[in-house]
């Protein structure tokens, strides 16, 4: 018996490609699994909510202002009538999608510096680094409040403002990542073939610290729907018609002990939501990298 | 005819928190077309760093080439623009290390690999640049190569990734490769076959070779130049069958002692060099050898020996060359 399992793992060892381990490794985590189905689930929720509900986000209804959750109305309705089950979701759907711009903003600035800076080092390095560390320095939310309540309350300053600050961390890594791999003797081959710089940093670094990148990424969703959240909730974020989960929480905030349903369920949505993204990229970087762990 | 490739007093130095280290100090050889140049020496003798400094791999900061000059096909090495040195690494000279491994990119298939090279140098289509790569992957004895083509580099043994990666080097027909302990990494018996597949496709594309390594008896298989490092210097250099029959310097003789003899009857126990190699950063004056020298004078402490040449091609830093014939 032991010995099957021996031979078989020795097949598992030279067959199965990194990713195949890793995949192996998550199976096995089952709150990382069950996370991810959480979120896929609503991420679906999120897509599909314009069909599957029956009452749009905004049609104002005065019959039914101020309902508890009841057969029809699930999760109840606000002061002017609306649905919060439909209201809860499209606030998870702006959410999310704030979450998934900022974070690929952030990706897309932060790989590609730090890559540059771990790779070409010395005084190249010395000099992007310090300026992370600069921009580090700075009070973080004091500076989207501050790009916020200049050029007004826009998405897609939201977005931006957002991705600008949270790059920082994902270049420091990928740097580190980077400055690593780069000692290593493909590296070196690769360019002793005379392959071109820029072909080395992206086909040969990046994908080699793509497990962090990915990892960091993952984690960057939650925290960047959670700044969005507190935004919002401050006035700075997404303002009305439009709704998310931060938003709905601060409408619901200021009706708490009348209507306690506003605010409780946006906010268990958004708890779920920040718990499953967070235990999905946990258990993404056990399974990507055991030595990780913490 | 014109030598292949001329370095003259190359200087290579690295810049460590226990101060400057001359890794690469006042190093001057000669090759001829179709030569191959063994370079040996203990771990630290600064052989990397000699044919990175020629590649202009060396890292700079820490590393710096000081000085020398390279002068392969009438361009220097050492001065070129990098985008010319580009075009020239990987087509004109190549390179294979140590450790196959870690050598090849692990995220990449060995097929990616070797059709990069190809379409960093010629510009092929894709279809003819996979041809190419399967063609060479054949002739470096990959059994099945245009099915082992796809695979990954953890998929291949030690040996035969070392293929792989001389594959990858001859791609472009190199008109110089250079071999850092290609074998140093595998066991015995595949150091030989690895070895003996250099030495063929040497003959067979009638390419120069510069062959690192810090055995002497993996030289005596491939090489007919033999240069010996120490301390970041030649200590001796000169034909292979001078050097293995009248070794003139002490070092040289050292590593020779060390070297298993199949003609000996009784196992002899192999002597090796008593003494540890030298601190970069605290190097002996005079002769760095001379602390573990068995002939050392006084002369020795205090200034390095010029060259005592032997014929034209045979040369040794000692100054106790002569006496000992
Ligand atoms: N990156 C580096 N930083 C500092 N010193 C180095 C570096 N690379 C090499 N050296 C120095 O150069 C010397 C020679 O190294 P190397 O050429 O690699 O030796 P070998 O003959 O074993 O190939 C080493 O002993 C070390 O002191
Ligand atoms: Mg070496």
């Amino acid at each position: 018996m032991s010995s099957i399992a021996a031979v078989s793992d020795i097949q598992l060892e030279k067959k199965s490609s990194l990713w195949l381990d890793a995949w192996c490794r998550l199976k096995k985590n089952k709150m990382a699994m069950v996370s991810s189905f959480l979120v896929v689930a609503f991420f679906l929720l999120a897509i599909a909510v314009p069909i599957l509900s029956p009452f749009p986000i905004d049609e104002v209804h005065y019959d039914s202002i101020g309902m508890a959750p009841n057969t029809l109305h699930w999760f109840g309705t606000d002061i002017l009538g609306r649905d919060m089950l439909a209201r809860t979701f499209y606030g998870l759907r702006i959410s999310l999608a704030v979450g998934l711009t900022a974070t690929l903003v952030s990706f897309a600035i932060g790989v590609v510096y730090g890559a540059v800076a771990g790779f070409y080092g010395g005084k190249v390095d010395a000099l992007m680094m310090r300026f992370v560390d600069v921009v580090y320095g700075l009070p973080y939310m004091f500076f989207v409040i501050i790009v916020m309540s200049v050029f007004g309350n826009n998405i897609l300053i939201l977005f931006m403002a957002i991705g600008a600050v949270s790059w920082l961390t994902m270049a420091r890594i990928v740097r580190g990542q980077v400055l690593s791999i780069s000692q290593k003797e493909f590296v070196e081959a690769a360019r002793s073939c005379g392959v071109r710089n820029r072909t080395i940093i992206f086909r040969h670094l990046i994908p080699n610290a793509l497990g962090p990148i990915i990892v960091y990424t993952t984690l960057m969703v939650p925290r960047t729907i959670l700044v969005e959240a507190f935004l919002s909730f401050l006035g700075l974020g997404i303002q009305p018609p439009q709704a998310s989960l931060g938003s709905l929480a601060s409408d619901g905030a200021s009706a708490m002990d009348l209507y306690p349903w506003l605010i409780l369920f946006p906010g268990v949505v958004l708890a779920i939501l920040l718990f499953a993204l967070n235990y999905f990229g946990d258990g993404l970087r056990d399974a990507l990298d055991p030595r990780m762990k913490k | 005819m014109m030598a292949l490739l001329t370095v003259n007093n190359l200087c290579t130095t690295f810049s460590t928190p226990e101060g400057v280290v001359r890794a690469v100090d006042g190093v001057s050889f000669s090759l001829e077309r179709g030569e191959a140049l063994g370079v040996v020496g203990e771990s630290g003798s600064g052989k990397s760093v000699t044919v990175m400094s020629l590649m202009r791999l060396i890292a700079t900061p820490p590393g710096r080439i000081e000085s020398g000059e390279a002068i392969f096909e009438g361009r220097d090495l050492l001065k070129l623009p990098e985008a010319n040195l580009r075009s020239i690494r990987g087509d004109e000279i190549a390179m294979i290390f140590q450790d196959p491994l870690t050598s090849l990119n692990p995220f990449l298939t060995v097929k990616r690999q070797l059709t990069e090279v190809l379409e960093t140098h010629r510009r092929m289509s894709p279809k003819k640049a996979l041809t190419e790569s399967i063609h060479m992957l054949e002739l470096v004895g990959i059994p099945s190569p245009a099915k082992r083509i796809n695979d990954y580099p953890h998929e291949f043994s030690g040996g035969m990734r070392q293929r792989v990666m001389i594959a990858m080097a001859l791609l472009c027909r190199p008109k110089l490769l250079i071999a850092d302990e290609p074998t140093t990494a595998l066991d015995v018996t595949i150091q030989a076959q690895i070895l003996e597949l250099i030495a063929d496709l040497r003959h067979e594309f009638g390419t120069t070779v510069i062959l690192i390594t810090h055995n002497l008896g993996i030289v005596a298989e491939v090489c007919d130049h033999v240069a010996v490092m120490y301390a970041g210097k030649i200590a001796e250099y000169g034909k292979m069958g001078e050097i293995f029959v009248r070794p003139r310097h002490p070092y040289t003789q050292g590593l020779l002692r060390s070297l298993p003899r199949l003609d000996e009857k009784r196992a002899a126990r192999l002597e090796s060099i008593v003494g540890q190699p030298p601190d970069l950063t605290l190097l002996p004056t005079g002769c760095a050898f001379h602390p573990r020298c068995e002939v050392k004078s006084e002369h020795c402490l205090r200034e390095f020996p010029s060259a005592v040449r032997f014929g034209d091609h045979h040369y040794a830093h000692c100054w106790h060359a002569e006496d000992r014939s």
